[in-house]
């Protein structure tokens, strides 16, 4: 049982069937978006089985500790997706930061999801070394958001 | 690689103790790792009050993702 960093493949297609909202839009004729979906961050241990087969959050090998809510932390979504080119990007805007938190179980994954949606649809796995954390901070701090290394690419 | 670096150190109480719970003689140690390859940046730093971890915090930094992780969907050209 391990976690592999993936874009979660049930995302793909949701993204095609218009099921995420990372960002608002104007009128197109046939939507308008005039509000961003919740996008939460969860913490998972080194033992669960994260990956591109990940379709919707659940606490199933969720971290759990002091300080710690099932369900992770909202993220901050400020800037809207781009596509200056030919890529189109979108990054979350700030760190994702679990605070004041104490973990005491290896944990080496990150699960990105929609809260917004009815089935807390997920969209990304991220994998890191082994940690914990001990009446501390976890921080993620984001790539550079462009077409080379935003989080969320569409080439 | 890692890089491990082990310092004594007088921080600004990060043990939270006040008072006179605070021992002016103990030894409160420093330790910072650092693991960095070209997709993240993972930073540790611990705090150790007489020999016990009293806090531990982690800094990860995502870089980019690898190539064939799916970062990236592929369009048909």
């Amino acid at each position: 049982m391990s976690n592999t960093q993936a874009m979660c493949s049930s995302f793909k297609k949701e993204l095609l069937c218009g099921s995420h909202a990372l960002g608002t839009q104007a009128a197109n004729g046939v939507r308008t978006v005039t509000t961003k979906d919740v996008i939460k961050a969860a913490l998972y241990l080194s033992t669960a089985t994260k990956d591109a087969t990940t379709t919707v959050f659940n606490n199933t090998g969720e971290v759990s500790g002091a300080g710690y809510n099932t369900g992770g932390v909202v993220v901050t979504n400020a800037t809207e997706p781009s596509a200056p080119s030919t890529t189109a990007f979108w990054t979350p805007s700030a760190s994702i930061i679990f605070t004041g938190v104490t973990l005491t179980n290896d944990f080496n994954c990150c699960v990105l999801y929609n809260d917004s949606s009815t089935g807390k649809l997920a969209i990304s796995v991220h994998t890191f070394g082994n940690q914990t954390v001990t009446a501390g901070n976890f921080t993620l701090t984001m790539p550079t958001n462009d077409a080379s290394t935003g989080l969320v690419r569409i080439a | 690689m890692g890089q491990i670096t082990s310092t004594k150190t007088t921080p600004d109480n990060p043990t939270g103790l006040m008072g006179d719970d605070v021992d002016q003689n103990v030894d409160l140690v420093k330790k910072t790792e650092i693991i960095e390859d070209h997709e993240k940046k993972q930073t540790a730093t611990e705090y150790w009050l007489s020999g016990e971890l009293v806090h531990r915090s982690v800094h990860v930094h995502l870089k980019t993702w690898p190539e064939g992780m799916g970062a990236v969907i592929e369009a048909l050209q």
